[in-house]
């Protein structure tokens, strides 16, 4: 399943990240996936609760998706505009001489550490 | 405490994707990654393909499904170096697979490698392979609307391949509608179509294809720079 695998790669990129706070938890985490990477969210959030609990590090983290819109930059106009109803042109200037510069990714923007200054 | 992390979940596989294109650019060797729905005739127009680029271009084949050797069993008869890449259930190839595989169809003076991924057109659409292009292919079978319901794939695919246009007479497909809709994904986009049970097409397809390996080979000895490719 897509989201099954995105979920475990972001849950070995907290855990990585973790490492550099070994007596820490990973209260939060926040990933940003771009519209154009064809990830149902709430399909992704439901697999990310399921794997969590095999990592101790993010057993107890909570995740939040942002969804990023795609956002194209006219070559035409050098305006940047949001995409509209999948239509691949500048709303601007109508040009289809565009490049997407937003929407593609899937990111582990964030996480939050609780650091626990009592445990060794 | 907020810790800044920005990391791709794409990170891994675009680092090795990334290595596998240096050294293919290194070689003038030409990479395609053939995507479609199942049974959008991806194994069949290969099978046309390798039988007429025998004797001209020096290929190798690998190719991805869950399950069993069938398709590379099709295709390695007509005496290109073929591989099976088997993923027990991912429903995509990555780089990595295909760094693992490459050893056994590579050959010193390749000149075209081809990739036919999984049957499906989502995921593969976000993996890169270190490919040159991504080919869509698109069947007179499937509907007109199938480019504005998976924009990932037609906005990053170079060329659409529209098969099996042997069958629109039988079919309400409306072929100006289907490419309408290519179009607004992405404007530039090549469409050939093609049927490989009547050969319509194909004579333009592997015209476009030993172009587009003549071209990569041109750009080297001339000393410009490779197309940086986005995935």
């Amino acid at each position: 399943m897509h989201e099954l695998s995105i979920a475990n790669q972001i849950l070995v990129i907290v855990c990585t990240e973790a490492k550099a706070f070994p007596t820490a938890d990973v209260s939060s985490a926040t990933v940003t996936v771009g519209r154009l990477m064809a990830v149902e969210v709430d399909n992704l959030l439901f697999c990310l609760n399921v794997l969590k609990t095999n990592y101790p590090e993010t057993a107890n983290t909570h995740f939040a998706i942002l969804e990023e819109e795609v956002n194209l930059f006219c070559e035409d106009c050098g305006q940047t505009t949001l995409m509209q109803n999948w239509h691949f042109f500048c709303t601007a200037c109508t040009s289809s001489s565009v490049k997407t510069v937003s929407g593609e990714g899937i990111i582990v923007t964030s996480m939050e550490v609780d650091l626990d200054e009592n445990r060794c | 405490m907020k810790i800044d992390v920005k990391k791709s979940v794409m990170e891994a596989n675009n680092e090795m994707a990334s290595q596998l294109r240096n050294v293919w650019n290194d070689r003038n060797l030409t990479v395609l990654n053939f995507i479609s729905s199942p049974g959008a005739g991806k194994t069949t127009l290969l099978e046309r393909t390798l039988q007429r680029l025998s004797g001209k271009l020096k290929a190798a084949v690998l190719v991805g499904d869950l399950q069993t050797e069938n398709d590379a069993r099709r295709l390695e008869v007509y005496g290109f170096p073929t591989k099976q890449i088997v993923t027990s259930g991912t429903c995509h190839l990555e780089a990595h697979m295909i760094e693992k595989h490459l050893q056994f169809v590579d050959r010193v003076d390749l000149d075209l490698l081809i990739i036919e991924n999984v049957g499906n057109l989502v995921c593969p659409s976000s993996y890169d392979l270190g490919e040159d292009a991504k080919i869509v292919l698109l069947s007179t079978a499937e509907g007109e609307d199938k480019p504005l319901k998976y924009p990932g794939i037609f906005r990053r695919a170079e060329v659409t391949l529209l098969t099996k246009v042997d069958l629109v007479p039988h079919t309400d497909f409306q072929v100006e509608l289907a490419k309408q809709n290519i179009y607004t994904i992405k404007p530039n986009m090549s469409v050939i179509e093609v049927s490989s049970r009547t050969g319509f097409g194909l004579d333009e397809w592997v015209k476009w294809l030993e172009d587009r390996v003549q071209s990569k080979k041109s750009r080297s000895t001339s000393g410009l720079p490779l197309p940086i490719r986005r995935s």
